[in-house]
């Protein structure tokens, strides 16, 4: 874990730190050993920069959910047709 | 020793170091292998920090695929190691089992193979939007619908509650391949909404913080303008109540006959008076 994501972890868990002086906090960044974009980074508070630095600037998708996952046994089945069955045992429900 | 594979799924929470549980962040670290489903590089990042071998899910998004192939590619790429007699741990920002279908299928999936699976919480969206938003859930009601799922089928909704619509920035996608919509989508959206709430009622677009140095998004407008809105794909549409809840005389009748049996109740099941002061700002505009 690089030293930039450690300090990163630090202002997470210690909210104490989020509220140190600007002189304090830089302080903190210095004695980190980063390079010059990543120390600039945290200093401004700039993620897209950080992420740059650390050469980790691919696009990230934070979907994981679909419409139309919920059991509806007056559903026609059609191209949103759920993925999972729409029983709790598995069986699909007659149909009349 | 135990050779037999096993599935946990785990909740980060939404903020790097802030929000990740004890027993979440010890089935990352002791995992034979962890596949990583995070909304932010630098999260990503962390958590890959936790563990040697840190597999990420998202090479299997694409624009142009069925997001439902995306799903199931990450459950069996979970399956295939469970399979070989790993511990294998899927780690999922924010819980695991909100909004979230690839956990629940690989636990289900996982159990039917005769294999142990679980899942462990964590501190969701819908979570840093009550403590962001100073929303209580209980001092109105909260609905909660997936905006497309909202949009395609035919849903009874109250306007003297909160109402919130996740994934509104994909609000009318029927195609799951694409990861934005377009504003005549959104304006199907404001159109559905106009039949409950009035257009000049504000709205907000929220977004919780995934870093300790950034801030969550919390942008008020007026529906109307949500066409115009810049909607991503973490962005969530926080509908305050438009009215005040309606009183049910009739039940309330059926319970004051019902009286003598509730003066037997303890006094500590009396109805308390309810705290409203913290959401004035948010309803009724």
């Amino acid at each position: 874990m690089s030293n930039a994501i450690r300090f990163l972890e630090s202002l997470g868990q210690n909210p104490a730190l989020s509220r140190l002086p600007a002189e304090q906090l830089q302080e903190m960044i210095d004695s980190l050993e980063l390079t010059g974009n990543e120390s600039d980074a945290l200093r401004r508070q700039d993620a897209v920069a950080l992420a740059d630095a650390l050469e980790k600037r691919a696009p990230l998708f934070c979907i994981l959910w679909e419409p139309g996952q919920e059991p509806s046994p007056l559903d026609t089945p059609d191209d949103t047709e759920p993925l999972r069955d729409p029983t709790p045992d598995g069986d699909a429900p007659e149909e009349e | 020793m135990d050779v037999r594979g096993s599935l946990v799924c785990v909740g980060t929470g939404m903020m790097l170091g802030a929000h990740i549980g004890p027993r979440a962040r010890g089935h990352i670290e002791q995992a034979d292998v962890v596949f990583l489903a995070v909304s932010d590089p630098l999260v990503e990042l962390w958590v890959q920090g936790m563990n040697a071998d840190v597999r990420s899910l998202q090479p299997l998004y694409a624009e142009g695929k069925s997001r439902r192939d995306t799903y199931g590619e990450m459950v069996e790429s979970m399956l295939v190691e469970v399979r070989a007699g790993k511990h294998v741990c899927g780690a999922f920002y924010g819980h695991p089992g909100v909004f979230a279908l690839a956990p629940h299928l690989a636990i289900e999936q996982a159990r039917e193979e005769g294999f142990d699976a679980s899942m462990e919480p964590g501190i969701s969206a819908e979570d840093c939007l009550y403590a962001d938003l100073g929303i209580d859930p209980g001092t109105y009601g909260c609905q909660h619908y997936e905006a497309s799922q909202f949009m395609l089928y035919q849903r009874r909704i109250d306007p003297s509650a909160y109402l919130i619509l996740w994934q509104v920035g994909l609000a009318g996608d029927r195609s799951l391949r694409r990861f934005s919509t377009s504003s005549a989508e959104r304006q199907l959206l404001v159109d559905l909404l106009a039949q409950d709430y009035p257009l000049n009622h504000h709205v907000i677009a929220y977004e919780a913080a995934t870093l300790p140095i950034t801030k969550p998004r919390q942008e008020r407008f007026p529906l109307s303008a949500l066409p115009m809105m810049e909607l991503n794909l973490q962005t969530t549409l926080v509908v305050p109540p438009a009215c005040p809840m309606q009183p049910n005389r009739d039940l309330r009748q059926k319970l004051e006959l019902l009286g003598t049996v509730a003066n037997r109740a303890p006094a500590s099941f009396h109805h308390q008076p309810q705290r409203t002061h913290h959401v004035k700002r948010n309803t009724f505009s």
